[in-house]
């Protein structure tokens, strides 16, 4: 709107509503030949008023209704949002960011699906390899614990027997715990044919390998799962 | 009047057809809208006035004794000119005197002066649409206002309302009107086409 005629507003509606003196009104309607803000605002106001006397019959039933005084605190909030639409559309982005945080919250405080899920995909290289006795034949090495795919959700006892009279291998065997990622989580030194492992891991698949002297001897799988709460 | 009116005056003065298409471009809206809502008239009336008040402007401003100065604006010159030709058209109504001349009006003619109407068909019904869009609490301001004509301290008291709250339920409420003719650009059609028509036939005033 480029019109910088002062009062405008009333100027128009005393214009439609023939509030204005027969000289006023011929200024107006001058000044309106020269201003085409002034003349679509008019066409528009008397349109409007022309439809809304069709439908006055309708509109008429609607407003005692609508006219009645609301009362006290409702009558504040009905106003307020009344006269600000906006408003609207400011709570239900306000609504959203909201519902989103305390969705975020919950989904912190869970183990991330897809990273869960993530844990228990099996290592293609170390899968083939799981159950076998290395060296079979001249090892004679029996895994009692973990059996293959074994779930766990604390504490793993690991064990294994050696032929008493093996006199080949003397020295403690080299136990190491991967996960599916091939991560060297947990190693330990083992002199005996057993071993507890008493630290939490994460829940997912894991490969557990016994070494002698640098040369793997056995591979095996067990999983860890959530503790049920 | 102002210097470029002046300008504009005298070059329609000298016979310029292109001064005559820009006053025409510039003033047959508001020329259009005075006699539409002054004689409410149908697309027959409408027409056949158009002309003869365009006819009455150049003439007017054609003649040697035509003195710009005297006029306090070009759209003062125009807007009497206009008038004039509505009164003539009442009495000569009034009176069953024939106004109009044998000649019918052109095709040209006709098609700009339903084209003025449908524009105005088009607005109403862009207008009938956001009525029916337009929350009741702002339908109810408008009603009070342009309706029933109340003032807006009268509203408020009606409506419980203090009077700012008022004038911003009306403002909002014409926003939405606004907003819903502007999907229509208003353009000036009857005065250019008739113009047109005029340089094309080679009409002397």
């Amino acid at each position: 709107m480029t019109c910088e005629m002062t009062h405008r507003e009333q100027r128009l509606d005393d214009f439609l509503l023939r509030k204005l003196s027969e000289p006023e009104a011929e200024a107006f309607e001058i000044h309106v030949f020269g201003c085409a803000d002034c003349l679509q605002e008019l066409r528009m106001r008397e349109q409007m008023i022309m439809l809304m006397q069709e439908e006055r019959a309708t509109v008429s039933a609607a407003i005692p209704r609508l006219a009645k005084p609301r009362e006290g605190f409702l009558r504040k909030i009905a106003d307020f949002f009344s006269l600000r639409p906006n408003v609207w559309i400011y709570a239900g982005v306000a609504a959203t960011l909201l519902v989103g945080f305390f969705i975020a919250q919950l989904l912190r405080r869970q183990e991330p699906p897809d990273i869960y899920a993530a844990n228990f995909v099996e290592l293609p290289h170390l899968e083939s390899r799981v159950g076998q006795a290395f060296r079979s034949g001249d090892f004679p090495l029996s895994v009692i614990s973990p059996q293959i795919g074994e779930n766990f959700t604390g504490e793993i006892f690991f064990r294994w027997e050696i032929k008493k009279d093996e006199k080949k291998f003397s020295g403690p065997l080299e136990l190491k715990i991967l996960d599916n990622r091939e991560n060297l989580v947990h190693t330990a030194t083992v002199e005996s044919g057993q071993y507890n492992l008493k630290e939490n891991l994460a829940p997912g698949i894991y490969y557990w390998t016994l070494d002698y002297q640098g040369e793997t001897l056995y591979v095996g799988k067990f999983f860890v799962k959530k503790p049920k709460k | 009047m102002r210097d470029e009116q002046q300008r504009l005056v005298q070059r329609i003065q000298t016979g310029e057809a292109e001064a005559e298409q820009e006053l025409f471009r510039q003033y047959a809206q508001p020329v259009l809208w005075k006699i539409t809502r002054s004689l409410k008239t149908d697309a027959q009336n409408l027409k056949d006035i158009a002309a003869e008040v365009y006819l009455a402007i150049l003439q007017g401003l054609r003649k040697e004794s035509f003195a710009p100065e005297k006029w306090d604006s070009l759209e003062a010159f125009i807007w009497g000119v206009t008038q004039n030709k509505i009164r003539d058209w009442f009495k000569a109504k009034k009176r069953e005197h024939k106004y109009f001349h044998d000649d019918p009006p052109s095709e040209e003619i006709a098609t700009a002066s339903e084209e003025y109407l449908l524009e105005n068909e088009e607005l109403g019904r862009l207008l009938r649409k956001a009525l029916r869009a337009l929350a009741p609490k702002y339908k109810e301001v408008l009603e009070l206002r342009y309706l029933q004509e109340l003032p807006v301290h009268e509203m408020g008291a009606q409506l419980g309302l203090p009077g700012p709250r008022v004038s911003e339920r009306i403002h909002y409420a014409l926003k939405c009107m606004r907003a819903a003719c502007e999907k229509m650009r208003l353009s000036p059609s009857i005065f250019g086409l008739l113009a047109l028509f005029y340089l094309r036939e080679g009409m002397s005033l």
